[in-house]
């Protein structure tokens, strides 16, 4: 493991361990939900070009390009359907 | 024990356990959020796990997890909203 390869990964995992803390210490849901957009767009993303500085132009690299990249695309809809959720659950409590 | 081992590890105990903990306790509303979370946190996991064992072929399981977790977070959500 070289050591672009630590510091991404260091950064990568920084920042998911950073926003699983602060999700778990968050009081409204919607905050909650924030945290996991820095997650997909952020630390994995960081996480997956270390990995690709390491395995360079191979299957692994290109497994993990999809990897992220899926979680990139299928994180926004997934968090806009939770907030959905809360307000239609919310509208009805009143 | 080589680097990606201990990232993983990291990982494991200060992503995995939060969303763990948010997904089993509180209302539905949350824990389907601490599901999610638990996800996200489980992709890197299994992707540096993956690479700590050096068995690209492990790719496999979070691809399919992403995929699998953007359907039933979906379900989970449909039902909720029926649910009330």
């Amino acid at each position: 493991m070289s050591v672009l390869t630590a510091v991404l990964v260091a950064l990568g995992i920084l920042v998911v361990i950073g926003c699983a803390v602060r999700a778990a210490a968050a009081r409204d849901d919607l905050v909650r939900l924030h945290m996991l957009a820095p997650v997909t767009a952020l630390g994995v993303p960081l996480l997956g070009l270390g990995v690709a500085i390491t395995a360079s132009w191979t299957w692994t690299t290109g497994t993990v390009v999809l990897i992220v990249v899926l979680l990139a695309v299928t994180g926004p809809p997934l968090t806009g359907a939770i907030a959905n959720m809360i307000a239609a659950t919310e509208q009805e409590d009143r | 024990m080589n680097g990606w081992l201990v990232a993983a590890l990291v990982l494991l105990a200060g992503g995995l356990l939060p969303a763990l903990w948010l997904g089993a306790t509180g209302p539905a509303v949350r824990r389907l959020i601490g599901l999610q979370l638990a996800v996200v946190v489980l992709v890197p996991e299994l992707i540096l796990l993956s690479m700590a064992f050096g068995q690209s072929s492990y790719l496999i399981v979070p691809v399919v997890l992403v995929a699998a977790s953007f359907a039933g977070t979906l379900v989970y959500t449909r039902l909720l909203k029926a649910g009330g």
